[in-house]
């Protein structure tokens, strides 16, 4: 699902080059939900926004769903993203304007899907996290745990292979932030994965794997077994 | 993406009323000011479009219809001496006092022409006929000019002093009004000759009727002979009176630095609004972009937004400088908003709309997508 391979990434250049990744590489396989920890400044948001084609590596390869991004124009990677890809962010960067539907259908709309099939799709995926009453609600009108799981349908609405994810809960409740998780891993299945960059060790329960990383280094990569 | 820009734009109601009054007013401006140029332009040669003709024949230097010499009355046998001359129209176009019945004197141009065939002089008529001027000591005057002369309503029949001489008002026409808002008075030749003491045949100006327009150029070659006479299509004639006024007065320029300020404000106010939309979404608009959007599609955003913008700011500012018509009317000015001028207005306000989005585009274009994970 994602492969990265040295990846190094330095900001700036001459003297005020600042390098923040070095020599990363990592694998995640369908059906694998990976958290990905450490403490600030440690490389999380610039490896995560690497591994998402938002920026591009000072050196290494990466690819998503079986293409080499690092290779691709931005064009060209601004499409794996929309086929293949969901975000869910620490706020929900929902428009306020339009309504919970109209924001995760609209998203399904700039896909291609025709808007009454985007529609059926967004009524459904905000039915699964539990918004049936909420459709037609603005973000203002909804509470800080209903508009991050708009995001999450809205995320998830397009059936994306990859979901990433920072610090999803790190704005919620303690039972809020356990329900947004719990509809993240009843996602994952055979064919699916996500990657969530958090501090939130509530969150390892849900976890198949669990890496660290430390200036810029994975320091740990820890797999859990499942009975 | 155009739900999610009008929505966005409609959400914010506050940037929304600013922007399309800003929108509106530019519109507004910019329509009046071209419909007051083509107004002016209009005025200044309504006569010489009314009074029709190929060829007008003038004294040597006149360059407008205002200001003219009388020509002799020889000059009718030089004119009707030419072959291709069909019929040769004399039109008296000249400066005259009349005085008030409050003692005060007021200037006014008087106006007489042989009309063109199905052309009748004076046109617009209120009250009364062209021919109603045929009977002796008649003249036309505008309703907008009645209270200016101190003429009682109802006008017809009320005496007129007019050159120390009494004549009477024959009947009234509407919104004929000169460049300078003079007011016109219009007469039979014969009237306006007795009242200016001219002679039989004499005229300030000769339309001519040509059999073929295509002897004009020899026509005005050899009636031009005659060392105090000059000839001009009449087309060109026309460019020359309102050149003189509109361009030469500085009246255009005016109109057209009103228009431009207009558009600045315009520009300013839907640049600023358009800006500050995007401003405040642009992370949501970053996280479309995470999503894979396009920079065309992010640039619809806004764009949908301008072209909303556009148009109903265009159509409440089309709606304002029609109801500004009605009003600047009453005071005998001449808003021209006809198919062309609307168009090119409203095309204008377009690509100030266009412009004022540039700024707000590139910033969507450039979006740092990244910026979601910040």
């Amino acid at each position: 699902m994602i492969g990265a391979w040295g990846v190094n990434m330095t900001y700036g250049k001459g003297a005020l080059a600042t390098p923040v990744l070095h020599d990363v590489s990592l694998t995640i396989d369908p059906g694998q939900l990976v958290l990905l920890t450490g403490p600030s400044g440690s490389g999380k948001t610039t490896l995560v926004s690497i591994l998402a084609g938002l920026i591009r590596p000072t050196a290494g390869t990466v690819d998503v769903c079986g293409r080499r991004i690092t290779a691709m124009t931005e064009g060209e990677i601004a499409r794996v993203r929309r086929a293949h890809v969901g975000f869910v962010f620490q706020t929900d960067n929902l428009f306020p304007a339009l309504t919970a539907i109209d924001n995760v259908a609209e998203v399904l709309a700039l896909r291609g899907m025709s808007r009454v099939l985007a529609r059926v799709r967004a009524n459904d995926a905000l039915v699964a996290v539990g918004l049936a009453e909420r459709l037609d609600h603005r973000p203002g009108e909804l509470s800080g745990g209903q508009r991050q799981r708009v995001s999450v349908a809205r995320a998830l609405a397009g059936a994306p292979s990859l979901l990433i994810g920072d610090e999803i809960t790190s704005a919620l409740d303690g039972t809020t932030a356990l329900q947004i998780m719990h509809l993240v891993r009843t996602y994952i299945t055979a064919h699916t994965a996500a990657l969530i960059v958090t501090h939130d060790h509530r969150l390892e329960r849900f976890a198949d794997r669990i890496i660290a990383m430390e200036d810029g280094r994975i320091v740990s990569d820890t797999r859990r077994e499942w009975s | 993406m155009i739900r999610i820009s009008l929505q966005s734009l409609l959400f914010e109601r506050g940037k929304l009323f600013a922007a399309l009054a800003g929108v509106a007013f530019a519109a507004n401006l910019v329509l009046v000011q071209a419909g007051l140029f083509f107004g002016f332009e209009h005025a200044s040669t309504a006569v010489i479009t009314r009074a029709g003709g190929d060829l007008w024949v003038m004294a040597r230097g006149t360059q407008l219809v205002d200001f003219a010499d009388v020509l002799s009355p020889g000059v009718q046998d030089v004119v009707r001496a030419e072959p291709c001359v069909e019929r040769a129209r004399p039109v008296i176009f000249s400066w005259a006092q009349v005085r008030k019945p409050s003692g005060g004197i007021d200037n006014v141009q008087l106006i007489a022409a042989e009309g063109a065939p199905g052309r009748a002089l004076p046109w617009s008529l209120d009250q009364g006929l062209p021919d109603d001027l045929r009977a002796p000591m008649r003249v036309a005057v505008d309703a907008a000019d009645l209270h200016r002369l101190e003429i009682p309503d109802p006008a017809i029949g009320q005496k007129v002093e007019l050159m120390d001489r009494s004549v009477y008002v024959g009947a009234v026409t509407h919104g004929i009004r000169s460049f300078t808002v003079v007011p016109y008075l219009f007469a039979d030749p014969r009237e306006a000759r007795r009242i200016l003491g001219l002679g039989d045949g004499q005229a300030t100006f000769w339309a001519l009727d040509l059999r073929d327009p295509g002897c004009a150029a020899e026509v005005r070659a050899s009636i031009e002979e005659h060392p105090d006479l000059q000839v001009r299509d009449r087309e060109e004639f026309e460019a020359m009176t309102s050149h003189y006024w509109v361009i030469g007065s500085g009246a255009g320029a005016t109109l057209a630095f009103a228009a431009l300020l207009g558009l600045i404000v315009g520009l300013v106010v839907v640049g600023q609004t358009l800006y500050s939309l995007t401003e405040s979404r642009s992370r949501e608009l970053a996280t479309l972009k995470t999503m894979g959007a396009s920079g065309r599609e992010l640039a619809a955003f806004v764009l949908w937004q301008a072209g909303f913008l556009a148009a109903i700011g265009s159509a409440v500012g089309l709606a304002w400088a029609f109801g500004l018509r009605m009003l600047v009317a009453k005071i005998g000015l001449t808003v021209v908003l006809d198919g062309p001028v609307i168009l090119g207005g409203l095309g204008v306000i377009a690509m100030m709309c266009a412009l004022a989005s540039l700024a707000s585009v590139r910033k969507v274009i450039r979006l740092e997508a990244a910026k979601v994970f910040k």
